[in-house]
């Protein structure tokens, strides 16, 4: 069993503030805002043109949130954003000071890159308001990232094939966003389409707690092992469920409808509660189309990779059993490019 | 013509800003002097016809005059900024140096000390 000690003369109770860097060739603007921004709790680093933003940047690299003026010497505002954006390795939350009548720099700068924008004069309330938002975007992306490091844990935990979650994304991400274009009555937006192939990663998080011997046994589970191997959707949906108590996100809400129902059948036939038909919530249906071809057109210990036209076979034989039929309808409009993802991504073993 | 205020400022800079007294005057005090640098640069670029500098000395003021709530002024700066981009004319001339006599009451009871017209 591991044991974390940790790191001698770290006090784990002091959190560092938020850092944001201030570019403005403006003392006095840059006075302003650096006031309210330490008033509100972040620390405030200060640059006078693009070029000392950059210098700042790299030996500050925790640095993930910028608030810059356009009009500049040495680099001005447009010349920072596309610098950053042209090498940044972390996402940078980048906000342009402008006055309210010009129009054509805020287009210039958002379609450089930068996230919003800021009239002068920059007033405490909104300038904190602004910031948070940016915060909070970033902290989003961070939570995409921690999601997809759980998901990659129990991906090498269970062995699955190389590259098996990358290809569940894009097919999910496929059906979902064809559902939502073609089925109305699902009452699936685009937004969500997205959400559900962002967390589909997270479909099979509950298997970290299968026992190995189940896990990686190369035949035929017997009926306890299977018994035991099913219980990974509720250990999956419980474990995300009290994620999303904590957290109360919604893309955490579709991943644990994923993960706990993905193996619920159309006919009411499946687990871990036996739901039926529309009753299984649509991400969980999407993710189930997705992780069966998976399974068939790749190889496991068990059993050879079939040919995309003998997956394609099989999952017409489930239409209305294991399978919701709009679901299959749904990929067999996109079959082609189904093909050259399972091409595309093909595992390394 | 409105008529620039240091009253006007300290009240805007106070409400708008949440600024403690101690704090509003030293940011009086910078923007004193970032303005009169401004205003310097802006006459000296008018007064040689220099449409480029003209401009750009008019959008630093513009900035600068609506962080001190100094709106109508801001708007007098921001048209010289977008007008003086075809050539400076003598109205343009007139205009800055209206601006510093104007603002000059501001900068000097900001920076407590007399400046000299131009």
């Amino acid at each position: 069993m591991m044991h974390f000690t940790p790191q001698q003369g770290r006090d784990l109770k002091k959190i560092a503030p938020l850092q944001v860097l201030l570019v403005d060739d403006d003392a006095a603007q840059r006075m302003l805002l650096t006031m309210t921004l330490e008033r509100a709790g972040y620390e405030v680093l200060e640059a006078e043109n693009g070029q000392e933003a950059l210098d700042v940047c790299k030996s500050n690299p925790d640095i993930r949130l910028i608030i810059t003026d356009l009009s500049m010497p040495v680099m001005d505002g447009f010349e920072l954003i596309k610098a950053i954006r042209a090498d940044q390795v972390r996402y940078m939350y980048l906000i342009v000071l402008t006055s309210t009548e010009d129009k054509q720099s805020v287009i210039r700068a958002l379609s450089l890159g930068a996230d919003d924008f800021l009239c002068k004069p920059a007033l405490p309330e909104e300038l904190k308001l602004r910031t948070m938002s940016g915060f909070r975007m970033l902290q989003m992306e961070s939570t995409e990232e921690l999601v997809f490091s759980m998901a990659k844990l129990s991906e090498y935990r269970s062995e699955e094939t190389g590259c098996h979650l990358e290809r569940v994304q894009h097919y999910t991400r496929l059906l979902a966003v064809d559902l939502s274009e073609t089925c109305p009555e699902l009452h699936l937006s685009s937004a969500q389409a997205d959400e559900i192939s962002r967390v589909s990663p997270l479909h099979d998080i509950g298997k970290v707690a299968i026992s190995d011997a189940i896990l990686h046994k190369p035949g035929r589970l017997t009926r306890e092992e299977f018994e035991e191997m099913k219980k990974h959707t509720l250990i999956g949906g419980e474990l995300l469920h009290d994620i999303y108590e904590k957290t109360r996100s919604h893309s955490i809400q579709i991943a644990f409808e994923i993960a706990k129902f993905h193996h619920e059948h159309f006919n009411g036939n499946g687990y871990p509660e036996g739901l039926k038909g529309d009753d299984i919530p649509i991400a969980a249906r999407i993710m189930s189309l997705a992780d069966i071809y998976d399974a068939l057109t790749n190889k496991r210990s068990y059993k050879k990779a079939m040919s995309h036209d003998e997956a394609k076979e099989i999952i017409l034989v489930e239409r209305g059993k294991q399978l919701d039929p709009r679901v299959i309808d749904s990929f067999l409009r996109q079959e082609e490019v189904w093909q050259t993802i399972a091409d595309q991504f093909i595992a390394v073993s | 013509m409105k008529i620039a205020s240091l009253n006007t400022v300290h009240d805007f800079l106070t409400k708008s800003y949440g600024l403690t007294r101690e704090e509003t005057e030293k940011v009086l005090e910078t923007y004193g002097c970032v303005v009169t640098e401004t205003l310097t640069n802006l006459h000296k670029a008018v007064i040689a016809y220099d449409n480029e500098d003209t401009s750009r000395y008019a959008h630093s003021l513009k900035g600068a005059l609506l962080n001190l709530g100094l709106d109508f002024h801001a708007s007098e700066a921001s048209f010289l900024e977008k007008d003086t981009q075809n050539g400076v004319k003598e109205n343009h001339i007139q205009l800055v140096e209206q601006l510093i006599a104007t603002l000059h009451n501001i900068i000097d009871a900001s920076l407590g000390q007399e400046l000299g017209k131009p």
